[in-house]
């Protein structure tokens, strides 16, 4: 076969390969801090079982700290993110959005660059904003990283970096 | 003595003058009683008619006669023997051309020939009808004749921009009957000649089925018929954002007062060719 059936909407194809707009990286970020909570939600709730189990009478539900509470939501963020754009390209709230994070060249984030941008999106998420006076639709952290936000419906897996070559 | 010659020949001249009148006279005299005696000598009474003298001299008459014409074409016959050899060797030793073109005025004589007139009394269509065509078409050898024929030569001199410029198609098309000429073909005839599996083979089908399906938009057919409603939630969820980020992204260059589109074409690497597809579990729902 020379080519392969499109597996795009054909309303949606036309924007496959461009960066994304404000609207829909603020949604998939969304999804993705929700996604965060939810799972240490569920450690908390492991935690919490764990203690109920050791002295049933005496059980008390162990009340962390603020700061270790958003500390502990940083951090998890940090290595949901980087791990998963360093090994698909996309977040759950990415895979709900169609969107995926690629390198300068159009390749999966390597673990380090992806590890930076996580950080950088955590503590600094207004950086987000930027998108929508960028005319390349960029965040900050984009346009530090060197990165892109792309609209991809395509469900295969993304190309690592290291395993390709050089498009531009 | 001189005087009297004179005399004497008057004397003589009158003297034979006399002797001739009387000469005649006495010829005419005996003619008048020789002639009846000769008649009735050649022609005696009661004597029969065939034994006349006279006869006989008649039969002498005609023999001189004919002796006579006998002379007249031995002479015939020897001009006819030799005037036929004479002229004959005359005409050799004669240039006669060279002697008409010196001697002879061609043009003067052409002149006076009225062509015209001519020409108007010949009956051509008469002499058409007497003409055998068929005989002579049946004579020629047409095929040495175009043999001879440097058919190549020809085309090279002919011009045939100039001559397709001034057909005019469009008439000719106009004035064939399509219709008419398709009924009288063996369509049957032409199928049946036809090494189809050949066509096929040369055919991309596998292109020609993928540009049908990425037209009709088959995903989208697959999706609607196996799809859930998650995954139709989810598609309508990306595009309503879609057009979210493009009405925000209108609106701030308005504001900013940009007139150029934003380029957010990013650098893109392609999917491996060899991936057949996406899992089940891999597909948004």
């Amino acid at each position: 076969m020379t080519g392969r059936v499109d597996p795009i909407p054909k309303e949606a194809r036309d924007f496959q390969g461009r960066r994304a707009g404000l609207v829909t990286r603020v949604a998939a970020a969304a999804i993705d801090v929700g996604v965060t909570v939810i799972a240490l939600l569920l450690v908390y709730a492991a935690v919490c079982a764990v203690v109920f189990f050791a002295p049933p009478r005496g059980f008390d539900p162990p009340t962390p700290p603020p700061w270790l509470a958003v500390t502990a939501l940083h951090v998890a963020l940090v290595l949901y993110l980087a791990t998963l754009w360093n090994r698909g390209g996309r977040t759950y709230g990415c895979h709900l959005m169609g969107l995926r994070v690629v390198d300068r060249k159009g390749r999966l984030l390597r673990a380090l660059p992806a590890l930076l941008r996580a950080a950088f999106c955590v503590i600094f998420p207004i950086g987000l904003l930027w998108i929508a006076v960028s005319r390349a639709n960029r965040s900050v952290q984009d346009v530090v990283l060197r990165t892109s936000v792309v609209y991809d419906w395509d469900v295969r897996p993304q190309v690592r970096a290291t395993a390709t070559p050089d498009l531009s | 003595m001189g005087e009297s010659a004179p005399g004497q020949l008057s004397t003589t001249a009158r003297l034979a003058a006399a002797l001739t009148g009387a000469a005649v006279l006495a010829t005419r005299g005996a003619a008048r009683i020789v002639v009846p005696l000769g008649h009735v000598a050649l022609h005696p009474p009661l004597v029969p008619e065939r034994l006349h003298p006279g006869r006989a001299l008649d039969a002498l008459t005609d023999r001189g006669r004919e002796a006579l014409t006998s002379t007249g074409s031995d002479l015939h016959r020897l001009v006819a023997a030799v005037v036929p050899i004479v002229v004959n060797e005359v005409l050799d030793s004669l240039d006669l051309n060279a002697l008409i073109r010196e001697q002879v005025d061609l043009d003067g004589i052409v002149a006076t020939v009225d062509i015209d007139a001519i020409v108007a009394q010949v009956d051509v269509a008469a002499i058409v009808s007497r003409v055998d065509i068929n005989a002579i078409v049946a004579q020629v050898d047409i095929d040495a004749i175009v043999a001879q024929v440097d058919i190549g030569a020809i085309v090279d001199r002919l011009d045939i921009d100039a001559i397709v410029k001034g057909i005019d198609l469009d008439a000719i098309a106009e004035r064939i009957d399509i219709e008419r000429i398709i009924a009288r073909v063996n369509i049957d005839a032409i199928v049946a000649g036809v090494d189809m599996n050949a066509i096929i083979g040369r055919i991309d089908l596998a292109g020609i089925a993928e540009d049908v399906i990425n037209e009709i938009d088959l995903p989208e057919i697959i999706r609607d018929s196996t799809g859930t409603m998650a995954s139709q939630v989810v598609r309508e969820a990306r595009m309503q954002s879609i057009d979210a980020d493009e009405a925000v992204a209108r609106l701030v260059d308005r504001v900013l007062r940009r007139r150029r589109a934003r380029s957010t074409t990013a650098p893109h690497q392609p999917a491996p060719p060899s991936y057949d597809g996406p899992a089940d579990d891999e597909l948004p729902r």
